[in-house]
């Protein structure tokens, strides 16, 4: 029935895409956690011009399937970088890019959005009077976002950025529509010669349940350490 | 690009695309029927006082909330059939729609089952014990006291779920179902693969506008039952 | 007395929504068989008749595709069609589909044949049944600029270091490419598995997103050449150089040699009819048949 053999051998493969996914989970994440945390502010701060635009933007990467904005972006957007390019006269062939700039492109884009949504409601969470009496000490608003606010803040808005880092790893599933060498990628070409692609998802499902589960673990255990500002300062 | 894009496409798709909003609603619709009694039944056996049943249902909500909906989707599709056809059970006369369905109720049940259990949680104890003073039997005192309550505390959380497996749904295309997503594919490689962008364009909007009407519809609703949970508080 | 009225409101509300989701249901089940596929091959309920499912991609055109209104069509699917009414004992039903699930389904015997252009493999003899005669010719080769016209062949394109278009890995193209790489590991072509649906070779290699895709001259005909082509503003720009000319194969589940061979005498009618030239200039532009003996495999 099934090939097991080819099942172990496949896990392997699959396992070989971790450090792609690691890679465009981590870059978007990367680029996403301060421009969401600006925008955040940005909506937050009611300057209705910012505020619109950008809750248009969070409202269309809300309102679309993750595969549909893979889709758009990735026909348009080199397309769309060497007009750029032009117009800023760079003597760059975007075309000899690496394909995983699309993922990061493409997966940056969501996140920020769903990011930026995590922040603000965290925000208004812990927002207004923490920074007046952070003021009445005589903070700055720097001191008083580095010093205050965001320990508080990544407290409140901890499981959510735990979610979204594991949807987005599951979301770099679909990094196959973009030739990314990911885990499901490899895995499913490597059971392209016999078809054997029940075993291929089935050992994409392991890696993928192993990945997520470290993951989560550890978003757990850094939690219970940032916990300490909660009761430090409450 | 003005060599490629064509505005007329994105115009001339909506209408051809329009029609198969009737398959995405559908497909919503039974997998969130399905995935609400999952959700209900597991989110009990989360909250029960017998250690197996906890067990059980954190293992399955862990394992769906680790794999992405397109390996549930092929898992289901590939899998179930592999597994019965032990039995000397065929299932080819089955549609395609059917493995859809069991991947996404399963999905939207672990999203339910996380709403249904936190915002069980969310309500007070005390308000059972007041319930029972009152001379309310215990399903009285869920119907009319506990299950109101948790309702609005779960809406933002149903909202989510509601609209992430519409977004996810797109995902059938990928074994060769036509809905919303599927159709534009076609419409595509009716164009020979050109014009792409035009119609995922138009694509994007329609999923766009579904979910925006997803979320004036629960905004009206949490309107309505915020009201009540005042009264219920003062 | 407010909160009584409430939450009969709410009680309102559940009550229609728990029905409207239980009639959901129930209705859905018509809704959706209704508009599921079905492209039975004709209408008569003759009970004897052996069924067999044809199973098409249906996003390939114009070898196998589902037409505006749904309908199976393409150069594969016809000359099933016409199979078909040679072979009156059977009853043909075709089943669109992906090329993943088409080749899976066949393998387990979902479908008892399939078609999707499918070329010739060593690997795939291990799996499906192929009948003994072909069932038409796909002229296959590179979409090129302008520039890079005089590269008439995969040794050429390798050498030269261009970059090529991704393909997706169950397509035979991907395996003809491989092979080639195989044969020739000094000078491979840069070769990059993807998705059938978000590339799309002639504007990539327009743009210069990569230099050059491997693409059927129908398809080409039909998007570039034609008058009423989608990219006919690019026929100045690009070029379709063929490098070979492969035969094409209908595909077969291993239990069904008998179907096989009454399907072979079936296409050997059709051949000596011509009917199978007239469907590759109506579907490919081109009697392919014509150069049938530069076909190598």
């Amino acid at each position: 029935m099934l090939d097991y053999e080819f099942l172990l051998d496949d896990f392997f493969i699959a396992l070989s895409g971790v450090p792609i996914t690691l890679l465009v989970t981590l870059i978007s994440l990367g680029v996403s956690i301060p421009v969401g945390f600006i925008f955040a502010i940005f909506r937050l701060d009611k300057s209705r011009f910012w505020n619109k635009i950008i809750g248009v933007y969070v409202s269309f990467v809300r309102g679309t399937p993750m595969i549909v904005q893979i889709f758009i972006v990735y026909s348009s957007i080199p397309v769309l970088l060497k007009s750029f390019f032009v117009l800023l006269q760079w003597d760059t062939d975007i075309y000899k890019l690496n394909p995983i700039w699309y993922a990061f492109i493409v997966f940056s884009l969501n996140s920020i959005a769903i990011l930026s949504e995590i922040f603000r409601s965290a925000l208004i969470a812990v927002h207004r009077e923490q920074l007046e009496a952070a003021y009445s000490v005589g903070l700055s608003t720097f001191q008083a976002y580095r010093e205050i606010i965001i320990p508080q803040l990544l407290v409140v808005a901890m499981p959510n950025l735990c979610n979204a880092t594991t949807n987005l790893i599951k979301a770099t599933s679909l990094g196959y529509a973009m030739s990314l060498q990911e885990i499901t990628l490899r895995a499913k070409v490597a059971a392209n010669a016999n078809y054997n692609y029940v075993e291929a998802y089935i050992a994409i499902f392991l890696v993928y349940l192993l990945l997520c589960s470290l993951v989560e673990y550890g978003f757990k255990h850094y939690e219970k350490k940032l916990r300490f500002y909660k009761f430090g300062t409450a | 690009m003005e060599k490629y894009f064509d505005v007329a496409y994105i115009v001339t798709s909506i209408p051809l695309l329009l029609p198969y909003i009737e398959i995405t609603f559908w497909i919503t619709v039974i997998a969130a029927f399905w995935g609400t009694i999952l959700g209900l039944l597991f989110a009990v056996a989360k909250l029960s006082p017998y250690q197996v049943l906890q067990k059980i249902a954190a293992a399955y909500t862990t394992a769906l909330r680790c794999t992405p909906s397109i390996v549930l989707l092929f898992m289901s599709y590939y899998g179930i059939p592999l597994v019965l056809s032990i039995f000397n059970i065929s299932l080819d006369a089955v549609d395609k729609s059917v493995f859809v369905l069991i991947a996404f109720s399963l999905q939207f049940s672990n999203n339910m089952c996380e709403a249904f259990r936190t915002a069980y949680e969310a309500v007070d104890p005390g308000q059972m014990e007041a319930a029972y003073t009152i001379g309310l039997t215990q399903l009285q005192a869920y119907w009319h006291i506990v299950f109101p309550q948790a309702l609005v505390v779960a809406l933002p959380n149903i909202e989510n779920a509601l609209i992430s497996l519409i977004k996810e749904g797109a995902l059938a295309y990928t074994i060769g179902l036509i809905d919303l997503t599927g159709k534009a594919n076609l419409i595509i490689a009716g164009n020979y693969n050109s014009h792409a962008l035009e119609v995922y364009l138009s694509l994007a909007f329609i999923y766009w506008m579904i979910s925006l009407g997803v979320q004036k519809v629960f905004y009206r609703i949490a309107h309505i039952f915020s009201k009540g949970k005042r009264l219920l508080l003062s | 007395m407010k909160v009584k009225s409430v939450l009969k409101v709410w009680k309102k509300v559940i009550g229609f929504m728990v029905l409207g989701i239980f009639m959901a249901g129930i209705v859905a089940g018509c809704g959706l068989s209704k508009t599921a596929d079905s492209g039975s091959a004709d209408g008569s309920s003759n009970k004897e008749k052996i069924k067999i499912k044809v199973a098409y991609d249906q996003s390939s055109k114009p070898i196998t595709y589902k037409d505006e209104n749904g309908n199976a069509t393409g150069y594969d699917v016809e000359v099933m069609k016409l199979v078909n009414q040679l072979l009156p004992q059977y009853e043909f039903e075709f089943i669109g589909t992906t090329s993943d699930d088409l080749l899976l389904g066949l393998a387990q015997g979902k479908y008892q044949v399939g078609v999707k252009n499918v070329f010739w493999t060593e690997e795939r003899t291990k799996k499906f049944l192929y009948p003994k005669e072909f069932q038409g010719l796909s002229s296959t080769g590179l979409v090129l600029k302008k520039e890079h016209a005089n590269i008439k062949s995969l040794a050429d394109f390798a050498a030269a270091g261009l970059t090529l278009a991704p393909i997706a890995a169950n397509n035979a193209q991907y395996t003809i490419i491989d092979e080639y790489n195989k044969a020739n590991p000094n000078n491979p072509v840069k070769l990059q598995a993807g998705d059938s649906f978000t590339v799309d070779v002639e504007q990539w290699v327009n743009e210069g997103r990569v230099d050059g895709g491997v693409e059927l001259e129908g398809r080409f005909k039909n998007l570039v050449l034609s008058e009423s082509g989608p990219y006919h503003n690019l026929a100045n720009d690009l070029v379709y150089n063929e490098f070979t000319v492969i035969k094409t194969w209908a595909l077969f589940n291993k239990n069904e040699q008998k179907f096989a061979d009454d399907y072979d005498t079936a296409i050997k009618q059709l051949k000596a009819d011509k009917k199978l030239n007239e469907l590759s200039k109506k579907f490919y532009g081109r009697d392919l048949f014509e150069v049938l003996d530069t076909a190598n495999r």
